[in-house]
């Protein structure tokens, strides 16, 4: 089943076009990465399917609905984002952080609401930190709450902006199980935006290249695939690194 | 530091020819041109050739050397030369300035035509913005956002109003006991010091009380509330809150503005009692008796102008918060910038109050207070 689908879209920013025609298909409960060289719009890319920038040309369609003005709402409650700094609020712990929009959203009770909370606490591995503030937490850590956060109103689409960014192999392969976990426990479509080709071989079942030179898609499709059977040498000698 | 020598070779009279050494490059550079200047002036030399003679020159450097000594030999009509096995291998490159398009009359005309617009349309989306909070204070919201928003609210009362008493109250009174000061010798030589207790009990009644609380808020709270907005921002927490589909106005903008325009008058009536406390000292101390001076500020205070500077207050207190939350939420802001958008709340702050005062005194007159 197609979750989301991306038909003749330009990536747009200011008044330069970044990438032209992009066509792409993702399907229900992947595990999707974009990647590029850096400045190729792997970030603005991911913007256009949320719905922060406007789309000038093309169309984005989220579970059967266009992205525009028009079902915003529609979009903010099916889709959820890890920012790359994380967005925790500073001056609440972890635990706080998590409730907070749940606690804004709904009337439930706080004994109603932390069971939820300290599950997804668990489940990222944080139950020790609960009660710790964001300035209190590694770089891993922060990621791990920022995920827990972006799952607590269960979305069924995940953006990940750089889950993997800045941290030591042994962290970053525990943010990679935590996605297959996620994936597995939730049953839910993950795109990640990243740098990290280890990551994206390890548990991407597609990966959209971007060329910045070229101006366009290269590569859509699994990543193993593209190695194996891929003529472009760019693409190849990206992917190989 | 190892001594740097220039090596000259004497072609005749009034003829010199130098070489380059091994260690010219970008950080010897001035040295070395202040060694051969310095030759040239000091004695009276009529030709002067820069011999190159090897390879390990470093290109540009060179070049540059060669360029500024034919500008200065030809300033002092000195005949210069480069010459060497080595004189032909570096090509004349253009070190032009890169020029505008445009002229400069037109380019100012271009940046006060944009900078007008800027400022309008700011003023403009401002003014929206005002309104859109005085809205939402009156809009219903659901049970828990009310309990968020009482939180928050609460924190920020302490912070605005709590934590700013003692500094308002100190000012308060400093600034009294000045005031009544500076009035006692002018007046004193008009035999008037009777009057002194009056026009600081009216001054700081109506106008002197409300200002000085609107500068501290904008000099305390205005920036600690656009640095706390653009960190936030910098961090991406109201990126992530818009994503969660939570309002930034209702949980950031609102408790923020209620908390200043609550406080305002507060720290409006705790300043005025600290001026006339101020002042009380100093009157005493110069004849005037406790009793008399009680009489006195009884007799010049007046309930109008005592509501009158409270509502200008609440003015100052709701601009005041707007103005930072406005300028912090519509900033592209990186943590380095922080300073920068923190100083511009704290001017603009400022003007809105003056501004703001200037429109009170006007309307009180007109109404006659």
């Amino acid at each position: 089943m197609i979750d989301i689908q991306v038909r003749h879209l330009d990536l747009i920013q200011g008044d330069q076009k970044i990438i032209s025609d992009i066509n792409v298909e993702i399907l229900k409960n992947e595990i999707c990465a974009i990647t590029g060289p850096s400045g190729c719009g792997k970030t603005t890319f991911m913007k256009y399917l949320n719905g922060l920038i406007p789309i000038k040309r093309g169309t984005i369609t989220i579970k059967d609905k266009e992205v525009d003005e028009k079902n915003k709402a529609f979009m903010r409650s099916k889709l959820s984002i890890m920012f790359q700094e994380g967005g925790l609020i500073s001056n609440l712990t972890v635990l706080e952080n998590i409730c907070f929009p749940l606690q804004y959203h709904t009337s439930l009770s706080s004994y109603l609401i932390e069971p939820w909370a300290s599950e997804l606490l668990n489940m990222v591995g944080l139950s020790q930190s609960a009660h710790a503030l964001p300035c209190e937490l590694s770089g891993g850590m922060l990621k791990r709450a920022a995920i827990a956060r972006s799952m607590v109103l269960e979305p069924e689409v995940l953006f990940l902006d750089e889950p993997t960014s800045g941290l030591d192999p042994i962290t970053l392969k525990s943010i990679d199980n935590l996605i297959l976990k996620i994936r597995k426990e939730m049953n839910i479509t993950i795109i990640l935006v990243t740098h990290c080709l280890e990551s994206v071989f390890r548990i991407c079942d597609r990966v959209i290249l971007f060329d910045p030179k070229r101006k366009r898609m290269i590569e859509n499709g699994n990543p193993k695939e593209i190695v194996k059977h891929s003529s472009d040498s760019w693409s190849l000698e990206f992917l190989s690194y | 530091m190892k001594k740097l020598e220039t090596k000259y070779t004497k072609l005749g009279v009034g003829q010199f020819s130098f070489i380059l050494p091994y260690s010219f490059n970008f950080f010897t550079f001035d040295h070395y041109y202040y060694k051969i200047t310095h030759f040239i002036l000091t004695n009276e030399i009529e030709y002067l050739a820069l011999q190159l003679d090897n390879t390990y020159y470093k290109k540009v450097a060179t070049e540059l050397i060669r360029n500024k000594l034919a500008i200065f030999c030809k300033k002092h009509s000195v005949r210069f030369e480069v010459i060497g096995d080595e004189a032909t291998f570096f090509v004349k490159r253009e070190f032009t300035k890169v020029k505008s398009n445009k002229r400069n009359a037109t380019l100012l005309i271009d940046c006060i035509g944009h900078r007008t617009v800027e400022i309008f349309t700011d003023i403009s989306t401002y003014s929206k913005f005002i309104f859109l909070v005085l809205t939402n204070f009156f809009t219903h919201e659901r049970t828990s956002i009310k309990k968020m928003q009482r939180n928050e609210f609460c924190i920020h009362l302490n912070d605005v109003c709590m934590n700013a008493l003692p500094i308002t109250v100190l000012i308060g009174a400093l600034i009294g006991l000045i005031y009544s000061f500076q009035g006692y010798q002018p007046l004193s030589k008009f035999g008037a010091q009777s009057f002194l207790i009056q026009s600081i009990t009216i001054s700081f009644n109506r106008e002197v009380a409300a200002f000085l609380v609107g500068i501290i808020l904008c000099s305390r709270s205005a920036t600690a509330f656009t640095a706390d907005i653009c960190a936030m921002k910098a961090n991406q927490e109201i990126s992530s809150m818009e994503m969660m589909l939570i309002d930034p106005l209702k949980l950031i903008v609102i408790p923020r503005a209620l908390a200043t325009v609550f406080a305002a008058p507060i720290l409006t009536m705790y300043c005025f009692l600290s001026a006339l406390v101020g002042c009380l000292f100093m009157v005493k101390s110069i004849g005037f008796t406790f009793v008399y001076s009680f009489y006195q500020m009884q007799k010049h205070f007046l309930l109008t102008d005592f509501l009158g500077s409270m509502i200008k207050s609440i003015f100052f207190g709701y601009f005041i918060a707007t103005v930072a939350c406005y300028i912090a939420l519509n900033s592209k802001c990186f943590s380095s910038q922080i300073g920068k958008f923190a100083t511009k709340s704290v001017v603009i702050s400022i003007i809105t109050v003056v501004l703001i005062d200037g429109i009170f005194t006007l309307l009180y007159y007109a109404l006659g207070f």
